[in-house]
């Protein structure tokens, strides 16, 4: 099977963000391979252990997103490439998914293409989708477990949870997958794998290499960035000598206030 | 702008998002709806009267399991037919990657889970979370067709632009469909809307162990509401199922009430809980964060409060 995983580097989860004048700092805290790719990168894996092929990591940023790229290495992608270009400096979702669209399309008979859920710095979750849209294959979205891949017959049946129900949804391949926590535990990288990664070679896509003449303008702006708003509470602290004492003064006061 | 559609497959989403569409007619233009997939016909009837002025209807077989890439095709279609340059749609799990395709679909610029939405200088604006929570971005769409999913519970509309919306039967060519839906099965006994219960009780990390679940049960039990919790419980321990977790990447919820028990108040959680009219906090740790957006506040052992609390309202017949 020939697979793509689209990785992005971003800023790490336990890394304390802070909003400023619209400026966004997070002081000197790493960036990482976004942690729900890691889990995208882990069903690639899988999948090629399962049935042979290939693993291709590709990820859109500035140069230090290879280090991300290598991180994806390192677990046991077989190749990775960066696509780079300063016509994607302020590239939008629909910026993005164009790049990486037209990246799969150069590749070449790609059967499978696997993303994380969201990118946990612009939290959109909509990149896999629109990938999927530009290459006209469908997108079976939040896959908590692939039930049946079978490269013969080129389908795949996995399934997801809605709100309120499950569902199994089949496809013919080539397909775009997004995948959720639930989908398997991501490995760490060997030391033989982080040795090959240190050394590897990632090449260098530009705009003009995958196809892309003109890139198109992002279709958001941004006009503002804020700290979202405190919510301005007394807190009210019911005390009392016993655990009976203070539920009781609890529930009278949520009685008095009609919530429940 | 020249109109809005507006498309969700749960119906009284729709209707909220009609109404809300409706009371903003005179920037946004007249208000249509797509009712889509099995039994379209009737349900359209519901719509009638919620704001819109068009109510297009398709129910072929295509769209029965509502699989993103055909509806996506049928919206683009039916937004041109409605001459609709505003496709709103409720920001559901479906809902979120429906919007992406489509907006793929128009090239236009989409905002996937919008926690404000609102209108000025005649342009609309809207909120997101981003960094976990840590920001809110407020954008513009900035293309003349504008996809966007709104988070549930986030706009209410007054009803005041009720009309006798026309039914009109869409003219689709829908594509075959490539993915489909074999299986759909209501889940198992746990079945749960996190996002339109009245009221929850929701763990954190403060509980030791699985089996102290009966505790948390117990008092959501009495209070005729649904647990709930934080990401580490569902996404790290497995004790609790994904649906009930509150958060960035969770549920997000209004609630009349809202019990937090052995919940630190971490932003990616507390995002979920913005919506909620009143939130009680119990920790035994007097600076945990939760205590600075709770209404009540308890510093003590959820083991002593908890089993207290359910005794207490059950003498008062609470629910």
């Amino acid at each position: 099977m020939n697979i793509v995983v689209c990785v992005k580097q971003t800023v790490d989860t336990a890394a304390t963000v802070t909003v400023s004048d619209g400026e966004i700092s997070w002081g000197d805290a790493p960036l990482v391979l976004n942690p729900w790719d890691e889990y995208a990168v882990e069903q690639a894996l899988l999948s090629k252990e399962a049935h042979g092929g290939k693993v291709t990591a590709i990820s859109l940023g500035p140069e230090g997103a290879k280090d991300a790229l290598k991180q994806a290495l390192a677990m046991g992608c077989d190749e990775a490439i960066l696509i780079k270009d300063a016509a994607f400096d302020d590239a939008d979702s629909l910026v993005v998914s164009k790049a990486l669209a037209a990246s799969i399309t150069k590749l070449g008979e790609i059967d499978l293409a696997f993303f994380g859920r969201q990118a946990v710095d612009s939290d959109t979750g909509v990149t896999f989708a629109q990938v999927a849209r530009r290459l006209g294959w469908p997108a079976l979205s939040l896959a908590s477990k692939v039930e049946e891949l079978d490269p013969g017959a080129q389908t795949i049946a996995v399934e997801r949870m809605l709100e309120g129900s499950r569902q199994r949804l089949r496809s013919k391949l080539p397909v775009v997958v997004s995948v959720v926590k639930e989908i398997n535990e991501p490995r760490y990288p060997s030391f033989m794998g982080i040795r090959k990664a240190s050394r590897a070679e990632i090449p260098e896509w530009s705009a003009g290499d995958i196809g892309l003449a003109e890139v198109p303008k992002a279709a958001l702006s941004w006009p503002k960035v804020f700290a979202p708003p405190k919510i301005e509470t007394e807190c009210e602290f019911i005390e009392g000598e016993a655990a009976e004492e203070i539920a009781t003064k609890l529930a009278d006061r949520l009685l008095e206030e009609k919530v429940i | 702008m020249s109109g809005v559609l507006v498309y969700s497959e749960n119906d009284s989403h729709v209707q909220t998002l009609a109404s809300w569409s409706a009371d903003h007619a005179d920037t946004l233009g007249p208000v249509s709806v797509a009712v889509l997939g099995k039994d379209a016909g009737n349900r359209a009837e519901q719509h009638r009267g919620s704001g819109a002025s068009r109510v297009f209807v398709n129910e072929a077989p295509g769209l029965e399991g509502l699989a993103e890439d055909v509806v996506s095709s049928a919206l683009a279609q039916i937004a041109k037919q409605a001459d609709a340059d505003l496709i709103l749609l409720s920001a559901t799990r479906r809902g979120r990657s429906l919007a992406s395709r489509l907006a793929q679909e128009l090239d236009s610029g989409c905002v996937s889970e919008a926690i404000e939405v609102g209108i000025e200088d005649g342009r609309l604006i809207t909120g997101r979370y981003a960094l976990g929570g840590n920001t809110v971005s407020r954008e513009v769409i900035l293309t003349p067709l504008k996809v966007v999913a709104v988070t549930p519970g986030t706009v209410e509309g007054s009803g005041s632009g009720a009309v006798e919306g026309e039914i009109i039967s869409a003219e689709l060519s829908l594509p075959e469909p490539r993915m489909m839906i074999v299986e759909r099965n209501p889940k198992p006994a746990s079945t749960v809307n996190i996002a339109e219960s009245d009221r929850l009780v929701c763990v954190g990390r403060g509980l030791a162990q699985q089996e102290d679940l009966k505790l948390i049960e117990d008092l959501a039990a009495e209070l005729a509401g649904e647990v709930a919790c934080t990401r580490p419980l569902s996404s790290e321990y497995g004790w609790v199922s994904e649906e009930r977790m509150i958060g960035i990447s969770g549920e997000k919820c209004n609630p009349q009430l809202i019990l937090s028990l052995g919940v630190s108040g971490q932003v990616q959680h507390t995002v979920g809980i913005m919506g909620a009219k009143t939130i009680v906090a119990v920790n035994s740790d007097p600076n945990a964060p939760i205590f600075k957006l709770a209404d009540y506040g308890i510093v003590g052992d959820l083991y002593e409060v908890v089993p207290a609390l359910a005794d207490a309202l059950k003498q008062r017949g609470a629910n």
